[in-house]
């Protein structure tokens, strides 16, 4: 028996514990599947809400996407340089990108990352999704961490990431088109590009025509997908890749 | 199960759930090292299989009821800076092999070690060494590349100190 085979025991372990709560998880499965069939009927007045907040709720002056996120109001434990608005907003958020001190324990190698954030109207950086290396370095040239569009605590979050290079251009493929992202130089290094897809090209939603959504299959097809990367100079070229990392 | 509305289906799904929920359970445990937590999200993904189960109940339901318990635990391990709640200290050391009485020091061992891995490792580790996924169904799961798969069970059998089996492929590297 290999070490791996004595480890693969060691996780099956004891047999034992006390059956399933079986008329709690029925009751709550049919309540649940109750409340689904009527969820479609009050998706149409949500909308309408969140199209009235914020409308109401956002001044003219907020920077347009690729602009600076007010930094005097900026208030994030660990982020670092300018957090940058992407244009992507839902009620009273708008998604920035930033970077962070990676200071997590099981990754001492790895120091920096990066991060989109739910931002106030205040300027103050609400919940963060954060990203970063799992090999190092962190700042070789090419792509690095990515991570996939995710809805968090209700925000939907897009695609982003960085690159350390003078990338002008970054394009990809997802669900068989070509996207292209919107970047912009980190603020504290003009060599790494912060980057991101707007939602409309790389969503987080089930791809609806994908055969296996169709046959009721959870399977890859309702994932987002990022394939291809590729970043070019001003001048058209292509640049290395890298080692890009992609989180889902 | 003493349920009054107990169908053809319901009797059904009864049997799938009593017959996968110490595996779901076990593997919450696995995931989270919270007993009660566990036992709450095996529970929750069994009560949306039950809410789909016309749909899934001709297909894989075990496939699907444990990727919805992985998604609920997914969610927790997603938010930032609580990724890897302070792991400060180093895995212990492993306990040799011994007779059964050790069995409970090696548990305990186990449940420490898994704790102090990065929440991706960890559900790599489960996913791969404990449900026997492959390395592509690893990744499908979680929705990344089967690179990432690779490089994280890579790192996390390491810092476990596990050898591998020479039939298992090494690779540092992340590709897509």
């Amino acid at each position: 028996m290999t070490d791996l085979d004595t480890f693969r025991d060691e996780l099956r372990g004891p047999a034992d514990g006390r059956p399933p709560a079986l008329d709690d998880i029925i009751g709550a499965g049919r309540r649940l599947r109750a409340r689904r069939r009527f969820a479609g009927a009050t998706v149409a007045a949500v909308v309408v809400a969140a199209v009235v907040s914020t409308v109401t709720w956002w001044p003219a002056q907020t920077p347009a996407p690729g602009g600076a996120w007010p930094a005097a109001a900026v208030d994030a434990e660990g982020s670092w340089g300018q957090a940058v608005s992407t244009g992507i907003r839902q009620d009273d958020r708008e998604i920035v990108v930033t970077a962070f001190h990676n200071e997590n324990p099981a990754y001492p190698d790895i120091k920096f990352g990066v991060r989109a954030c739910a931002a106030a109207i205040d300027g103050k950086l609400g919940t963060c999704v954060n990203t970063f290396d799992d090999v190092p370095p962190d700042n070789s040239p090419g792509f690095h961490s990515i991570e996939l569009p995710a809805n968090v605590e209700y925000i939907d979050f897009p695609a982003y990431g960085y690159y350390v290079g003078p990338a002008e251009t970054i394009t990809a493929t997802s669900r068989g088109r070509k996207v292209t992202a919107k970047l912009v130089p980190w603020s504290e290094d003009p060599n790494v590009v912060l980057f991101w897809f707007p939602l409309e090209q790389v969503y987080q939603k089930a791809d609806k025509n994908d055969p296996a959504y169709q046959e009721g299959k959870v399977t890859k097809g309702q994932l987002p997908d990022l394939t291809g990367l590729t970043a070019q100079d001003a001048a058209g070229r292509t640049l290395p890749v890298g080692k890009p990392f992609i989180i889902g | 199960m003493k349920g009054p509305f107990m169908g053809r289906g319901d009797a059904e799904f009864a049997e799938f759930a009593a017959g996968c929920f110490h595996r779901l359970r076990r593997a919450a445990v696995l995931l989270t090292g919270d007993a009660g937590q566990a036992e709450d999200a095996a529970q929750a993904a069994l009560v949306k299989t039950y809410a789909a189960w016309r749909r899934v109940r001709r297909q894989d339901p075990y496939a699907y009821t444990r990727r919805v318990m992985i998604n609920h635990l997914k969610d927790q391990w997603r938010r930032p800076l609580k990724e890897d709640p302070y792991e400060q200290e180093r895995i212990p050391e492993r306990p040799a092999a011994a007779d059964v009485a050790d069995d409970v020091t090696r548990q305990q061992w186990l449940m420490a070690a898994l704790g102090k891995l990065a929440a991706r490792e960890r559900a790599v580790v489960v996913l791969r060494h404990y449900f026997d996924l492959s390395e592509q169904q690893v990744a499908a799961e979680l929705g990344v590349a089967v690179g990432t798969v690779k490089s994280l069970n890579s790192r996390a059998l390491g810092k476990l100190r596990i050898t591998l089996d020479p039939a298992e492929p090494v690779t540092n590297g992340v590709s897509l």
